[in-house]
């Protein structure tokens, strides 16, 4: 649960070498990876062909890979696989209970499908600084979201780790049985943390969103020819 | 000691900060929390405010800056002036480029993950891209974190993380620098981080206001002193605080012994060569530790910020698994964590009792049971009361009561850092309160002055992964703390300031 919280921060926190991409290709490489992953959850009826959502879950490993480094996409990988076993395990189940999908293909299928929705996001959130989101937002006409995003994003973090605290405390002090115990203190620290965070705005305020660079070099050129690749095979393989 | 009024740092500089006659409340507060306070700050003048927990240092600070009023919705007496500017008539922007806070807790003043990209995009905000990176560059290397600039803010030490905050202050050119217990839950190494950044500061002439209960670091930086008592600022002239430094002994304040009472060579815990780490990718927190702690006994893990001591505690507590080696728990365990108020679950003092004394299946003999341990304890509050409500001090003993009253034999109960956020009387009330239950205890402290409160203690220091045994207390600094903070009339408040 310790790691988990902290790899599950990861999966939405800047990487370091977010500066080395424009903004271009920040929004454009998950979006293009993203489009064909949705798509068939809103397709009445849509094939599941395993083959399709795995091409576009290595694009996103590497280019994950390339921006945050391996041993962290590995760490957020094994967490999000786990998430993925499970439900792939209750769909395997409610298939056996005659409740559920009608072969494992289909659940195989899905499963990747949603881990590669999941990368998709995480390298949305990887790629793009705070600044980059509120500019995006306030562009979009969302002034009063953008500011809310970015101090969600930037506490997300410091969250994670007070639940990861509260939830080793509370199993130890009432049994594991009452996990669910952790939510007071927790509603009660976040109460905390929104004051401390509105006097830090009160006296710091938000920076401004400056315009990002649209286009930082010729990388940003190979990710997206790279996602708009992986994007279209994925449509194509049977 | 003296109300303080006309303070000369420089005899003919205008004050950067004057406060006259000021008052303060809370909407929902009966009564005033602050009560005619006077303070004058001058450039390169470092000013201390010491005072017990709920004396309202935080209050001042929110009071002085606006805060107190705009978010809190306070009311507020007297004047406030910036440069000589009554803080009412001044504009957001120009109340940001005059005063900055570094407040209790750092995390907050950062949006952006990395803390290269938040301090660039602050300098760009203030003074456009060219000269933006100029300042950036130059307050960076001032306060020499060029080192952290590619981190994450979330995670630097303790130290790091307030010196990359006072950095971020400091971008605003502002006339006056507060900051809010700078040394709250720092090592001995963060804290000479914290001196360090003061000293430039200063260099650069900023006008340094500290409020501090954790002092004894700080008074050789300080130009004045003041104690902030029953709502109003006294001064304390350095001359007089030495006298009193030299004439107090810790004659009633000797550490705490444990009560042996319970003392047996029994072991409740036994760690063999664990090996301990999160990740097969990553370096190893724990390498080969090994730890007895028998019933009874007090046992003090003492390590630097991010030396694996709160891992520690939750390895031999059973909630982590080593990779290696072996641990052998013969007890319950309970975890108290660093921030206390993560430790409550329930509305009420009363029903964190209860809830405690159900989940083990005790009847109401437990819950009277913990209601006796609160008393002996000395935590007199409403057993309706919030526990989310108590001061810091209340709040770990509070905390201990629960954890002692439910135990059906032996507990372990594991401490993370229970020092950190007390006075130095609260320190010693804290240890004594230990002792007199004469409970099995494992601590962590990340400061050495705190190993003389316990020092009936076995005392062991991690670094490297590894424990190794200290033999010999170190300095009475702690004890003779809390002696000064009698003589300076620094309490013990049982409320918070807010």
């Amino acid at each position: 649960m310790v790691s988990g919280a902290r790899d599950l921060a990861y999966l939405f926190v800047t990487s370091g070498r977010a500066g080395e991409l424009g903004s271009v290709a920040k929004v454009v490489v998950p979006l293009t990876l993203l489009v064909p992953a949705v798509a068939p959850y809103l397709v009445p009826g849509a094939e599941a062909r395993p083959s399709q959502p795995a091409v576009l879950v290595v694009y996103e490993l590497l280019v994950l890979g390339y921006v945050a480094g391996v041993r962290r996409v590995s760490r957020m990988v094994s967490l999000v696989v786990l998430f993925l076993g499970i439900a792939l395990a209750l769909s395997m189940l409610s298939s056996v209970l005659g409740t559920g999908p009608p072969d494992p293909t289909y659940s195989v299928s899905w499963t990747l499908r949603l881990l590669s929705i999941v990368l998709a996001l995480s390298m949305l959130f990887q790629l793009l600084t705070v600044g980059e989101v509120r500019y995006l937002l306030m562009r979009l006409g969302l002034r009063w979201l953008s500011e809310v995003v970015s101090v969600a994003i930037a506490q997300l973090p410091v969250v994670l780790i007070s639940f990861s605290e509260a939830t080793v405390a509370a199993v130890l002090k009432l049994g594991g049985r009452r996990v669910s115990a952790v939510v007071k203190p927790l509603v009660v620290d976040a109460v905390v943390i929104s004051r401390q965070v509105a006097e830090a705005l009160y006296l710091h305020g938000l920076p401004p969103a400056p315009r990002p660079k649209l286009i930082e070099g010729a990388t940003d050129v190979y990710l997206i020819l790279g996602a708009l690749i992986a994007s279209s095979v994925s449509a194509l393989v049977v | 000691m003296h109300g303080s009024t006309t303070f000369s740092f420089t005899g003919t500089e205008a004050p950067s900060l004057e406060v006259v006659d000021l008052w303060f409340k809370y909407p929902r507060s009966s009564g005033w929390v602050l009560r005619g306070v006077n303070l004058r700050l001058y450039p390169g003048e470092v000013a201390l405010v010491i005072g017990a927990s709920g004396s309202g240092k935080t209050t001042l600070l929110r009071a002085i800056t606006g805060v107190g009023v705009w978010i809190y919705g306070g009311e507020l007496r007297g004047r406030v002036l910036l440069g000589g500017a009554p803080l009412e008539e001044l504009p957001l922007d120009k109340i940001r480029r005059s005063i900055q806070v570094v407040n209790q807790n750092p995390y907050t003043h950062f949006i952006e993950h990395v803390v290269g990209y938040d301090l660039l995009s602050t300098a760009v905000q203030l003074y456009g891209e060219k000269l933006g990176r100029r300042v950036f560059a130059r307050v960076t290397t001032a306060l020499k974190i060029e080192g952290l600039l590619g981190r994450r803010f979330f995670e630097l030490s303790g130290g790091q993380l307030r010196r990359v905050a006072v950095a971020k202050a400091l971008l605003w050119d502002p006339e006056v620098l507060v900051l809010d217990e700078p040394l709250m839950w720092l090592d001995d190494e963060g804290v000479a981080d914290v001196v360090e950044a003061i000293h430039v500061a200063r260099s650069l002439g900023k006008a340094v206001l500290i409020f501090e209960h954790r002092f004894m670091r700080l008074l050789h930086l300080a130009d004045s002193i003041y104690v902030l008592r029953e709502g109003a600022l006294h001064r304390v002239e350095h001359d007089l605080l030495k006298k009193l430094q030299r004439s107090v002994r810790p004659r009633g304040s000797h550490p705490p012994e444990g009560s042996g009472s319970r003392t047996t060579d029994r072991p409740l815990l036994l760690a063999e060569d664990v090996w301990f780490r999160y990740d097969r990718r990553e370096d190893w927190v724990l390498r080969s530790l090994s730890l007895e702690v028998s019933e009874g006994t007090t046992t003090v893990v003492y390590g630097g910020n991010g030396s694996g001591k709160s891992t520690l505690l939750k390895v031999i507590s059973g909630y982590l698994k080593p990779n290696r080696g072996r641990v052998e728990l013969r007890s319950r365990a309970v975890y108290v964590p660093q921030n206390i108020y993560l430790f409550f679950t329930e509305e009420s003092v009363l029903k964190e009792f209860e809830v405690v004394c159900r989940s083990r299946n005790l009847g109401r003999q437990c819950v009277e049971r913990g209601m006796d341990y609160l008393r002996y304890l000395g935590v007199g509050v409403d057993l309706e009361e919030s526990p989310f409500n108590l001061s810091w001090g209340q709040a770990v003993r509070l905390a201990v009561a629960v954890a002692t009253a439910a135990s059906v034999g032996p507990t372990v109960l594991l401490l993370d850092e229970p020092f950190t956020g007390l006075t130095y009387l609260e320190r010693l009330q804290l240890a004594t309160s230990l002792a007199k239950l004469g409970g099995t205890y494992v601590i962590t402290t990340s400061n050495e002055e705190t190993l003389a409160l316990v020092s009936s203690a076995k005392v062991f220091k991690l670094a490297g992964g590894t424990l190794e045994e200290l033999r010999g207390i170190p300095g009475r600094d702690p004890l003779e703390a809390a002696e000064l903070c009698k003589a300076l009339g620094i309490g013990v408040n049982h409320g918070v300031g807010s």
